[in-house]
């Protein structure tokens, strides 16, 4: 059971850090064994280099027409993110993924040209005005995920997961150590605790209910 | 003492809220995995927090708030044990503290603002949303139009400055086309201390960015209200800074000063991206409102320090 959640303030990460030893040292003395850590998705990306701006990226022909097809105010709708997009999955999966998003449109179907292409590509954040000193940048979804979540158990004891929430109270967890309960933990992120402006508290401790006192 | 037995603090943050009676406060919330001991005392308009029995969980330094009351939130480690929180504000204000048990515990700072209202109770303020109908104003790469941007800003511009008691007229509230000379012509039908318009920036070339505050050439506030609103805006977007410009076609009658903010250049693939976030929207109409108040501050004996 969830008695109750800490926000934690850290420094600005960026990809000089290793989550593990952000986690260790921020919450070395706030998280017991048996209290679940979560980590907003797009700082883990970060950590990983994954936040690059847009005026590096050089788009070709395929993302400047593609990117004319997606929902304007969704992530891939600039040619610089579409090309992201190809780097990630290569060209024939976009392709084929537009293929079938082009298909799903006639049959009134949605979330083809993810299904196709790469759930990781719904992870990429285009330009988003939040997180300074990234909010120019385009965010990648993280790398190896599940990886990391076992890392951090393996070195802190406490279980670990990276989530995904928006204040549209849509709360995904992409990856999580054995012991945490899911569903349980996507109630108490509903209203999103990491908060979506520059709060700069990308760690959440959620202190549980102890078994063996 | 030992370490384990200290009230980490876990994370520092504020709002403004408003309290059941419609009075505005500024809450700084200090979080920590327990109740520590603290003694309050005042230096100017800061509020020092001085505390025992607690170590820093977060980076010590500078939180920057800049809500128009409290400028910065500075968390230092001063010894073992020990730690001050400094509430840096502009202006007086009368404050209680809530301690509140807890998963965190929270310190809650409750910094009234009523030295704002009384600032700028019954100023007005006419604030003209650019273009609108047919005029579609500057348009984003992607798809984004001026005209629709700016009456999301200057909505909550408008909501900001009725929350201090100002008396705002908003010059089209829809998507209406509006001749300029009347929109100008409402600043001296309503008797207004200023008229703010709200545009975007746009140019040819998209790597263009930034902000920029145009000003009535002909009235000497004009050029100071603009650059006190363009130093809050640059602070808040952390945008490029495109600086002041006379704008000799903002002729708006008498001696009402004027200010066109260009909030982003919409025309840049990055700063239509800024544009599609609410949190930039809002970003905009507080550094505007900053601005303004300051500008007022400026003007007045309001603005000395009440020990």
């Amino acid at each position: 059971m969830i008695l109750g959640r800490i926000p934690i303030r850290t420094h600005v990460i960026t990809e000089k850090d290793d989550m593990v030893d952000i986690v260790r040292r921020y919450t070395g003395k706030v998280a017991e064994h048996g209290d679940i850590i979560a980590m907003a998705e797009s700082v883990v990306a970060i950590s990983q280099g994954r936040a690059i701006l847009p005026d590096t990226v050089k788009p070709g022909l395929l993302a400047k027409f593609l990117c004319l097809f997606p929902g304007k105010d969704g992530s891939l709708a600039t040619p610089q993110a579409m090309q992201l997009a190809i780097r990630e999955v290569g060209r024939t999966r976009i392709v084929l993924g537009a293929l079938a998003a082009a298909i799903g449109r006639i049959i009134h179907r949605r979330g083809d040209f993810y299904r196709v292409a790469g759930r990781q590509l719904a992870q990429i954040d285009d330009v988003a005005g939040t997180m300074w000193p990234f909010e120019k940048h385009i965010i990648l979804g993280p790398k190896n995920p599940h990886d990391l979540v076992n890392r951090i158990k393996d070195a802190t004891g406490t279980e670990a997961v990276i989530t995904d929430v928006n204040d549209i109270r849509k709360v995904d967890i992409l990856a999580a150590s054995e012991g945490v309960d899911r569903d349980s933990l996507i109630k108490d992120l509903e209203d999103n605790p990491f908060g979506n402006d520059d709060q700069q508290t990308p760690i959440i401790v959620f202190k549980m209910a102890k078994s063996n006192p | 003492m030992s370490s384990r037995k200290l009230a980490r603090i876990t994370n520092i943050w504020s709002k403004v809220v408003e309290s059941e009676s419609g009075g505005l406060s500024t809450k700084v919330v200090i979080e920590a995995t327990d109740i520590f001991k603290h003694v309050v005392s005042r230096v100017g308009n800061d509020l020092l927090l001085q505390s025992t029995g607690v170590a820093a969980n977060m980076p010590e330094g500078s939180i920057e708030v800049n809500d128009g009351l409290v400028r910065e939130i500075v968390l230092e480690q001063t010894g073992a044990g020990e730690a001050v929180v400094r509430i840096i504000a502009e202006h007086p204000y009368e404050y209680s503290i809530v301690e509140t048990m807890g998963i965190p515990a929270r310190t809650t700072v409750v910094l009234g603002r009523a030295f704002l209202t009384d600032l700028m109770k019954n100023k007005r303020i006419v604030i003209d949303p650019g273009h609108g109908g047919k005029d579609w104003g500057g348009k984003g790469p992607v798809n984004l139009v001026e005209k629709n941007v700016v009456v999301l800003i200057a909505r909550i511009l408008a909501d900001l400055f009725n929350k201090v008691e100002a008396e705002v007229v908003l010059t089209r509230a829809g998507d209406e086309d509006i001749p300029v000379k009347k929109r100008y012509g409402l600043a001296l039908k309503e008797k207004a201390d200023l008229f703010i318009g709200i545009h975007t920036y746009s140019t040819k070339n998209s790597k263009v960015s930034g902000a920029s505050v145009r000003y009535k050439s002909s009235c000497g506030n004009s050029r100071a209200i603009a650059g006190m609103i363009n130093k809050e805006l640059i602070k808040k977007l952390k945008v490029k800074n495109r600086g002041l410009k006379e704008y000799p076609e903002l002729v708006i009658p008498g001696n009402i000063p004027g200010v066109e903010v260009e909030v982003v250049t919409i025309t840049n693939w990055v700063e239509e991206g800024l544009l599609r976030s609410p949190t930039i929207h809002k970003k905009a109409a507080e550094g505007i409102f900053i601005g303004v108040k300051n500008y007022f501050a400026a003007d007045g004996p309001l603005n000395e320090v009440v020990l």
